[in-house]
């Protein structure tokens, strides 16, 4: 199989009896959902550990995974989303699916690593690159508000322009991002 | 692509060459069947999966079968507890603080796909002119989130969520009244969980993952978008599409208000975000009919209100009328500006000021700053607005950043709700040009060269298109949200696994 031109579907499906599989899937989101949770948390190795968690969780369920959505990003995502919120309320990011699968090495990452990171938090992977396609306008638009998720008033003060019009650069860039996803797919 | 962590991909790398090695793992179909845990996991013999306390169960199965027992078979636990963020404090800024006694249930009650408690909605108003609304799940006539998903230990119970708990949504639920203190809005939620709470589920239509052992998992259907608003008045109904068929929704109360809820469906993806205000968009409602026989069909272009909001071309929202507050001409604001230069040592800052002849309360009225560096590469204008009321006499000022030499301008504007213009024939005209508001005044300055700073921490040079006094009030502010925060949660990295 050609990893590169695999759909993520088809890399988790692989990933059962291909690991290198699971590491392609790896390397596609890696750098999105660090600065995911780089952003989130402010720290970096919070956010380490954060992605290891979600990556031992999506490995573990793989199997589930349903091969009809080519794009597990928003699968991910939600895997992201909840371990987040899971640790938060537990006050420590938890560590059950690396247990469950047998990772017991703590993260330690070098001063170049906690770096990466944090430089991370400030890029946005395929979201970053799917963004690049819309126009200008559009794009910090979008990007403010489902990617930074920031309240239309805040996006219209520091726009400098109304709510009304941020909302119909938002709409116009989401319509055209679900054609180019739709196309992907 | 440079792979940022490789210690984490090798761990990941390692443990998937582990189970593809097992015979066992190729079967997962068995092993879910057998009830059996992944590999690897102390106590795999244990069954996992969805768990939920027999309160839980028994209200999905009342649902499931239509029966609405509501409160007094679930009974109610703890109030749901206040938002980290302070809602609704603070009289004179941002959104401002509740008004008290304005919290009221709107006559809304929508049955939720899956039975158990409806939806319902209230609306308040802060002391900045703002109405909002929060949307919820009903019971005993107050808004409820409900122990499920994850949300309050998934005890089964009801939870009564006051103003500062946040309620069910995110975003921007206000908007700026209108002369008769009537809220117009539309708005939509995608993927809000069935428990009403923050805590979301797992996306629709896609296998559970990341839960942790004993952790309730969401069922898929737990998942719903909310479209929701108030058409004043003046409407009479909504009219929807949902599977092909179409549907008509009286609306309630003077305040017109409606609210549909669906199911999430899988492959939302970027769907899950509301766009309309004006009128309702990106939704399943077609047509918004009014008492008076009129009736506005709503198309692609709605969003941009005016002429195009509707066909056939009709001023929405019907009955709305502008505040006298909230108009003020060129003429009553306008005002002479100071622009002071600033030698630092890094440059040249420009103090820009004015004295306010008019009072400015409402949450979506303020003065904007704009100033013009011609020459900068990309941009070329910084911005900074007023956030807080505003009395009649009042100085506003802000520093800019140091800029660069040369000749800087600007203007300092009055901004006003989108409601103000929605009211003028003009709002096409208006965001075309992007027209945010009155012009107060202008300025033109020229900034003399400067020598290179001596100093080398002065030498990474601020944007000259940011206000360095908002920079530095903002920075304040952050340092102890980000101090508050961590208080809070004390979220530290995961023990050895």
């Amino acid at each position: 199989m050609d990893f590169d031109e695999a759909s993520d579907g088809e890399l988790l499906a692989a990933s059962r009896s291909q690991p290198d599989a699971f590491a392609a899937f790896y390397d596609r989101y890696e750098r999105v959902l660090v600065g995911y949770f780089a952003r989130r948390t402010g720290d970096a190795e919070v956010a380490a550990d954060l992605t290891a968690e979600v990556f031992a969780a999506a490995l573990a369920a793989a199997h589930r995974y349903r091969p009809e959505h080519p794009s597990a990003a928003g699968w991910l995502f939600a895997i992201a989303h909840n371990k987040l919120m899971a640790s938060l309320r537990r006050g420590r990011v938890e560590a059950q699916a690396r247990r469950r699968l047998g990772i017991r090495e703590p993260i330690e990452l070098d001063a170049h690593e906690l770096e990466q990171v944090e430089s991370a938090a400030s890029a946005d992977g395929w979201v970053g690159e799917l963004l690049e396609r819309l126009p200008p306008l559009q794009r910090e638009a979008v990007r403010a508000r489902i990617v930074d998720e920031r309240s239309y008033p805040d996006i219209a003060g520091e726009l400098r322009t109304s709510q009304l019009v941020v909302r119909q650069r938002v709409s116009r860039g989401l319509s055209r991002l679900r054609a180019e996803l739709e196309e992907r797919t | 692509m440079t792979v940022l962590l490789p210690v984490i991909r090798e761990q990941l790398h390692e443990a998937a060459a582990r189970r593809a090695r097992s015979p066992l793992q190729r079967l997962p179909g068995v092993r879910r069947f057998a009830g059996l845990g992944p590999l690897g996991a102390p106590g795999s013999g244990s069954r996992r999966g969805w768990r939920r306390p027999p309160l839980i169960a028994l209200a999905l199965l009342l649902g499931a079968t239509g029966a609405a027992f509501g409160g007094r078979v679930i009974g109610f636990g703890s109030p749901a507890p206040a938002s980290r963020v302070q809602l609704f404090t603070a009289p004179t800024t941002g959104e401002g603080a509740l008004t008290p006694g304005t919290v009221r249930m709107l006559p809304v009650s929508t049955p939720d796909p899956a039975g158990g408690a409806p939806w319902g909605m209230r609306e308040f108003t802060t002391s900045r002119g703002l109405g909002c609304v929060e949307v919820a799940r009903l019971v005993d006539g107050r808004l409820v989130a409900i122990g499920q998903d994850g949300a309050f230990g998934d005890d089964g119970r009801y939870h009564e969520l006051g103003v500062a708990s946040g309620g069910a949504g995110f975003g921007d639920w206000c908007s700026a009244l209108d002369r008769y203190h009537r809220l117009y809005l539309n708005d939509m939620w995608g993927e809000q969980p069935a428990s009403a709470w923050q805590s979301r589920c797992y996306a629709p239509g896609t296998p559970a993952g990341g839960h942790s052992k004993g952790e309730p998992q969401c069922p898929l259907q737990d998942e719903r978008n909310l479209y929701f608003g108030l058409l004043g008045p003046d409407a009479k109904s909504v009219t929807y599409v949902l599977d092909g068929q179409r549907h008509t929704l009286a609306t309630s109360g003077p305040e017109g208000a409606y609210l549909i809820v669906t199911r999430a469906t899988a492959g939302q993806l970027l769907k899950g975000v509301g766009t309309g205000s004006i009128v309702p968009v990106d939704g399943p409602i077609t047509e918004l009919h009014y008492r008076d026989g009129a009736t506005c069909n709503l198309t692609r272009r709605s969003w941009i209100g005016g002429a195009y909001a509707c066909t056939p071309s009709m001023q929405v929202p019907v009955g709305y009328v502008a505040p006298p507050s909230l108009s003020y001409t060129h003429a009553q604001a306008q005002t002479p500006v100071s622009a002071r230069l600033i030698r630092t040592r890094a440059g040249y800052e420009l103090r820009l000021a004015i004295r306010s002849r008019v009072a400015l309360d409402n949450a979506e009225s303020g003065y904007d700053f704009a100033w013009y560096v011609p020459g900068t590469r990309f941009e070329n204008h910084g911005d900074w607005r007023t956030e807080s009321d505003i009395a009649a006499g009042q100085t506003i000022s802000t520093t800019t950043c140091p800029l660069p030499t040369g000749q800087v301008h600007g203007t300092i504007s009055l901004f006003e709700p989108d409601e103000t213009y929605k009211s003028k024939s003009e709002v096409v005209y208006a965001y075309k040009y992007e027209k945010i508001g009155e012009l107060v005044g202008s300025f033109s300055v020229h900034v003399p060269r400067t020598p290179l700073p001596d100093d080398p921490e002065t030498q990474r040079p601020r944007s000259p298109l940011t206000s360095c006094s908002a920079i530095e009030a903002s920075e304040r502010r952050f340092r102890a949200e980000r101090r508050a925060f961590r208080r809070a949660h004390r979220l530290r990295p995961a023990v050895a696994p």
